[in-house]
């Protein structure tokens, strides 16, 4: 029969085709939580750099971590990936990552933004500031994330799911300062704040308050500084409306969270893979992640975009990262309590 | 003459074809192929079974935390989810197919095939390009606001991004299945036992609600089926919209929460809820049968409709192609309009394209084995095993990925283990990361769409006409050659596109167990627009659509096959 | 009695085929008629076109005196009260026989509809299948809830499209019988189709025999059997042979017809011009030498057996005369000469039938 032969067929070259992979050389396998938009450019400039082949698989952070757990000794990654703190902690607990000494990793990535044995290093930062629509809200009226709980912003928020990392982070850091029962209570009152119930991406957050349905949206830098830059007109004229506020610069600092890396434990390429997270943090890639993916770079003496530079500098929340990752399921478990969907 | 009354005088028993099979000297072979079935299945039903094993874990704090403040939104939302889309699809997909089939009027022969263009729209692609459109910030409340001088709360907006939206979203992308199936179903029924409804003085509605609908029942069940599964396994459409869901629930409790043996929990649930919707189906059927008595005169004569009905006809079958394809298609177009493609846009085609024929013809393969093995061996074991291997279906792709990796991980360790120590040679993973494990994948997803067909086909090919080639010396497997094979050709057909389609849309498992450097175009497609930059995600996202397009076309060519001698 | 079903002039095409035409049929009230005639002669087009559901392109039909179809308009079939039971009975597979039954009824009221149902599986002899689905059911059983299906909602006409031909030999003669009683009992006017004279026979009053669309004899089924109106006719219903004759003037006036067998008059009313003579197998003998003299107008043949068919209470025997005429005689069972053996038969000529052609 003609449909099994062809069957047969693809199997075999299935097969073949992943084992070709295993003798292609030299080279480097990364398991990437990030989009490959977001990272293929910088790692073609590995390559031709290097001369290292990438080979890239990207996916959700947690859906990857479980096929590196699940793959164990024989798996192929050699470098892990992931856009937010809390999973790279959750990877290192689980034993999957190794801890390596780069000195020039350790010169390059300051330590608030690396683990401190080297499981993991902090390669691109973003803050999650508060944006108000600029000629209905003044700057004054604004403070902290805490304040947003409170009675006068009634019906004023805009700010995505719970289901989001980025908004777990945020309560999660708030936890570690204020404690789950005050978090949850500032939880409760920023519910009853929101001018609608949590929809869409931190784009839409920006655009729903463009358009009058609430005045504070909740969302991160590169978002904002995307569609500022961007070449869609009516994100360009929406965004245009709002302007940033650094929330918490009297306390503790705008909260933020990094994308970063580590290599696998049982990485079969240490060495190109280290050489790989090197560059990732070196001056050039730095600055691409600044100019093209407008997102703060964590070397110091890089300088972000123009769009991010004319915010203007601000204070970072100094909260040692791994926390959030460990209390990631409390923040959604007092999101859930407070009915935040 | 007296042969032709011998399947009419005794009664039709699909059992007469086991109980020949087991006086046959050569019982051990019927034996063998039980054992080969039931092998099938449990490996197909591994990934599922996987999940639904981290049940037996204790029930953790998260679970009270889950049961005590988001499990009754899970529960509420999901069944309204379910029913609105059974509503919505019901609705467009059988109004769509009973007017196709039995009347003539304006642009029938066209609708008749465009009503299939939206089963090639993701369904999280059609919601995006609905939000941007509808949308509070959207160009069209914009204009009302600017055209009237409105504020934000001065008027009302239906909001895309609600349950009732998320309702339409699925129902535009998911009313064909319906459509497709009721449609053949309509076309096949004798015209005989229509007319003799007429002689009881049934007028057109008793006749359609009384005679047509409950006899393609089993096609319109199987083809809702689909629908809702789908539904359950929909991720990205919630998600955007915000509304917790199971599949939400299990993302979020998996992912977030960090709690796999409750979210497994959850999905177990989400199991329980198709089986509960598979079983509620079976026992309202009882005995009644299905098949096609009569062989009668089929020769099927279309009514012409009067000027006015004939409009309203039109109308009603071209509402669904506008909302599920020719809107959210030219928002795309306009969309992609800009954005420049590169090279490796061309393997992103390849790679989708390759994929999802090579996994349309494997499940085309399964489904023949498994609906054919079921009607050979009807035991509780096989029919058991085919339900639970095609239970995937309903299951979000992440989940089974999930599913996949953990065991084929394992096998693969075992298998290197073992190497080492006999050969000292390691053998590293043989199944994860490759393009196999990628294929079993989607054969545990969509394997439900293949067999759908392929069992309905089956249906209507009495089982007397087994017996009787049988009875002709035929083995099983030659009658299924020559026989079935060739009878239920269009449902083979419908089957390999469907998955074809499926396929090129899927998305979360691919995402994870695709190998190194291998993209498709839902993938392209999906990361960008969950980034927020549809944009760039159009022209991947238009890719899709029109690749989609080719087997849809096929398709609909496939179903006016049988019927076009006779409308002309 | 009343006419009840009046065809007048109808005709059927399909395209420009001509299906049936010139049909003229009146069928008074309580009368079964049949529509009998060979396979292709649009016997169930007529039919179907009583029900409804095809289209006049000539004539009119009425049903209890009204006009229910003519060529420009038509009562669809759902609105004329016709009940029909079709050939492979067309149950509905997903209902049970008391809701086959029921379809009908939903005029009624709930405990109306019950008892009719319950009237009609009494009737049927079918009480005890009532929860059943069809396929449950032996071919039998299934023809009679068709037909207590179409009793039911007591339509002014039954229409049967050859209700026995799915049913094996003996059960088809019981059952004729006792279609034909239920239809008497229920005082219901009817009509068949069938290909099959005896089911024509055992169940109809009245018989219109077609060939190639068109109406050839309409009578009683001895009118058919003992006048037949032409060569069709006597050659389709019963057996026989026809003799080719010519038309004679005798000098009383009257016409005869004569064979090389015999002479035979011609009844008064009898216009054809040429005419065959139709000699049935009951009307040939054994000659013996006592009668042969005895009866008048008896003609004596010598005859050569050709063939023996043993048919139980008689035998079957086909006979050559000395011109080469074949005869079909019916011999009684104990007949023994050999193949090939002569003797004579003695035709009673009064009793053979002119047969126009």
């Amino acid at each position: 029969m003609k449909p099994a032969k062809l069957v047969m067929g693809a199997l075999v070259s299935a097969l073949l085709l992943n084992s070709a992979s295993l003798w292609a050389a030299p080279e480097v396998n990364l398991y990437s939580a990030r989009k490959e938009a977001l990272i293929k450019p910088l790692l073609d400039k590995f390559t031709e750099k290097t001369g290292v082949k990438v080979n890239l698989v990207t996916g959700k952070a947690d859906a990857l971590l479980t096929r590196l757990k699940s793959e164990g000794k024989n798996t192929p990654a050699d470098v892990f990936l992931t856009s937010d703190a809390g999973r790279l902690h959750r990877a290192e607990e689980a034993n999957v990552l190794q801890a390596i000494q780069s000195k020039e990793l350790n010169a390059s990535v300051p330590a608030s933004y690396r683990d401190p044995e080297g499981y993991w290093y902090g390669l691109s930062l973003r803050a999650r500031p508060i944006l108000y629509v600029k000629n209905k809200v003044s700057p004054e009226t604004l403070s902290t994330y805490e304040a947003l709980a409170t009675p006068e912003f009634k019906g004023k928020i805009c700010i995505r799911s719970s289901s989001n990392i980025y908004n777990q982070s945020l309560v999660a850091s708030m936890i570690a300062v204020d404690g789950e029962a005050d978090t949850e209570t500032w939880a409760n009152g920023l519910v009853g704040n929101m001018a609608r119930p949590p929809k869409g991406g931190d784009r839409d957050q920006i655009k729903a308050a463009a358009a009058g349905q609430c005045v504070i949206a909740v969302a991160n830098t590169y978002y904002f500084g995307k569609m500022l830059a961007g070449g869609d007109a009516a994100q360009k004229t929406a965004a245009e409306k709002l302007a940033v506020f650094w929330p918490n610069q009297k306390g503790r600092g705008t909260h933020v969270n990094i994308s970063g890396a580590g290599v696998t434990a049982h990485a079969k390429n240490k060495d190109n893979a280290i050489k790989l997270i090197e560059f990732l943090a070196s001056n050039d890639a730095q600055s691409w992640y600044a100019q093209v993916n407008y997102e703060y770079p964590v070397r110091e003496g890089v300088k972000p975009s123009n769009v991010l530079a004319q915010w203007g500098s601000f204070k970072a929340d100094n909260l040692n990262l791994s926390r959030l990752g460990d209390l990631n399921s409390k923040a959604v478990m007092v999101m859930d309590r407070a009915g935040w969907k | 003459m007296a042969s032709s009354n011998s399947d009419l005088t005794q009664p039709l028993s699909p059992t007469t074809t086991l109980s020949s099979a087991r006086l046959r000297p050569r019982i051990t072979r019927s034996h063998l192929f039980v054992l080969f079935l039931l092998t099938t299945t449990s490996i197909l039903a591994l990934p599922v079974l996987t999940i639904a094993s981290f049940i037996f874990e204790p029930a953790s704090d998260v679970w009270h935390h889950l049961a005590s403040t988001v499990l009754s939104d899970y529960v509420i939302n999901s069944l309204l989810l379910l029913i609105g889309v059974a509503v919505g699809t019901l609705t467009m997909g059988i109004t769509s197919a009973w007017l196709t089939a039995m009347y003539q009027f304006p642009g029938r022969r066209i609708v008749e095939w465009a009503l299939l263009l939206p089963l090639a729209m993701p369904a999280y692609i059609i919601a995006y390009t609905y939000t941007g459109l509808l949308d509070f910030a959207g160009p069209l409340q914009t204009a009302l606001r600017e055209g009237f001088n409105w504020q934000y709360g001065d008027y009302w907006f239906p909001e895309v991004r609600s349950l009732i939206g998320a309702i339409c979203m699925l129902s535009f992308v998911l009313y064909p299945y319906v459509y497709l199936l009721a449609r053949a179903s309509f076309l096949e029924q004798s015209v005989v036992t229509m007319d003799a409804a007429r002689s009881l003085g049934a007028g057109p509605w008793k006749r359609f609600f009384r005679v047509a609908l409950p006899m393609a029942r089993p096609a319109i069940v199987a083809g809702t089926s689909l629908a809702l599964m789908e539904t359950l396994a929909d991720y990205g459409t919630v998600q955007y919209f915000g509304i917790s869901t199971f599949t939400t629930g299990i993302f979020r409790t998996w992912f977030g929460l960090g709690d796999q043996g409750a979210a497994a929990q959850l999905a177990a649930m989400l199991l329980g809820f198709v089986l509960l919707l598979i079983l509620v189906e079976r026992y309202s059927r009882r005995q009644a049968q299905y098949h096609q008595q009569s062989t009668g005169d089929s020769s099927h004569q279309r009514q012409p409709l009067s000027k006015l009905s004939g409009v309203i006809a039109s109308i009603l079958c071209t509402t669904p192609i506008i909302l599920g394809f020719l809107i959210p298609f030219g928002l795309l177009t306009q969309w992609a309009m800009g954005e420049t493609m590169d090279a490796s846009f061309f393997s992103l085609v390849w790679n989708s394209l390759s994929l999802a024929f090579s996994a349309a013809l494997l499940a085309l393969t399964l489904a023949i084995i498994l609906g054919y093995g079921q009607r050979l061996m009807p035991t509780r074991a096989v029919k058991t095993g085919v339900r639970v291997a095609t239970l995937g279906y309903a299951v979000p792709g992440t989940v089974i990925a999930v599913g996949i990796v953990i065991p084929l991980a394992w096998i693969d360790n075992r298998i290197d283990q073992w190497a080492t120590d006999m050969f000292d040679h390691s053998t590293g993973l043989i199944f994860s990361g490759s393009l196999f494990i990628l294929l079993f994948a989607y054969l545990v997803r969509f394997l439900a769409v293949a067999l759908g067909s392929v069992e309905s086909g089956l249906q209507t090919i009495k089982p007397s006409m087994d017996d009787s080639a049988r009875s002709l010396g035929f083995s099983p497997f030659q009658v299924l050659r020559k026989i079935h094979l060739p009878i239920i050709r269009p449902s083979l057909f419908t089957a390999v596109l469907l998955v074809f389609v499926d396929v090129l849309k899927e998305l979360p498992a691919t995402l994870i167990l695709r190998p190194f450097n291998f993209n498709t175009l839902a993938v392209r497609a999906y990361e960008l627009a969950s980034d927020e930059q549809l944009a760039s995600a159009a022209p991947a996202a238009i890719t899709i659509v029109l690749t989609g397009l080719i087997p849809v076309i096929l398709l609909s060519r496939s179903i006016n096959r049988p019927n076009a001698g006779s409308s002309s | 009695m009343s006419t009840h079903l009046s065809l007048q002039d109808v005709a059927v095409r399909y395209a420009s085929k001509t299906i049936v035409e010139n049909i003229n049929v009146d069928l008074a009230e309580g009368e079964i008629g049949c529509l009998l005639g060979p396979s292709g002669c649009g016997k169930t087009t007529l039919l179907r076109t009583i029900a409804g559901f095809e289209k006049l392109a000539a004539g009119k039909i009425f049903l209890r005196n009204k006009e229910v179809s003519n060529v420009a308009r038509a009562i669809p079939p759902e609105k004329r009260r016709v009940g029909m039971v079709f050939q492979d009975y067309a149950l509905f597979p997903h209902l049970t026989v008391a809701q086959n039954i029921a379809f009908g009824l939903s005029h009624l009221k709930k405990t109306e509809r019950q008892d009719r149902v319950d009237q009609l599986l009494t009737l049927t002899d079918l009480s005890d299948t009532k929860t059943r689905y069809p396929h449950q059911l032996s071919g039998g059983q299934q023809q009679r809830i068709a037909l207590a299906r179409a009793l039911a909602p007591k339509p002014d006409i039954l229409l049967m499209d050859e209700p026995f031909s799915n049913l094996d030999v003996e059960l088809r003669e019981h059952l004729a019988h006792d279609i034909r009683q239920l239809i008497k009992s229920e005082k219901m006017t009817a009509i068949l189709v069938t290909h099959d004279q005896q089911e024509a026979f055992a169940t109809a009053d009245k018989i219109a025999l077609l060939n190639a669309g068109k109406l050839v004899q309409w009578g009683t089924a001895n009118e058919l059997y003992h006048q037949p109106n032409s060569s069709f006719s006597a050659e389709f219903i019963g057996q026989g042979v026809l003799i080719q004759g010519t038309i004679v003037h005798q000098e009383s006036g009257r016409k005869s017809i004569q064979t090389e067998i015999g002479t035979v008059l011609l009844p008064n009313n009898f216009s054809a011009t040429n005419a065959n003579l139709l000699i049935r197998p009951d009307q040939l003998s054994i000659e013996s030498p006592e009668d042969s003299a005895t009866t008048p107008n008896t003609a004596s043949v010598p005859v050569t057996l050709l063939h023996k068919s043993f048919r139980g209470g008689y035998c079957l025997c086909t006979l050559e005369t000395e011109d080469g005429q074949r005869l079909l005689a019916q011999f009684p069972s104990h007949f023994s000469f050999d193949i090939n053996h002569s003797f004579k038969v003695s035709i009673n000529l009064d009793s053979t039938t002119p047969v126009a052609c």
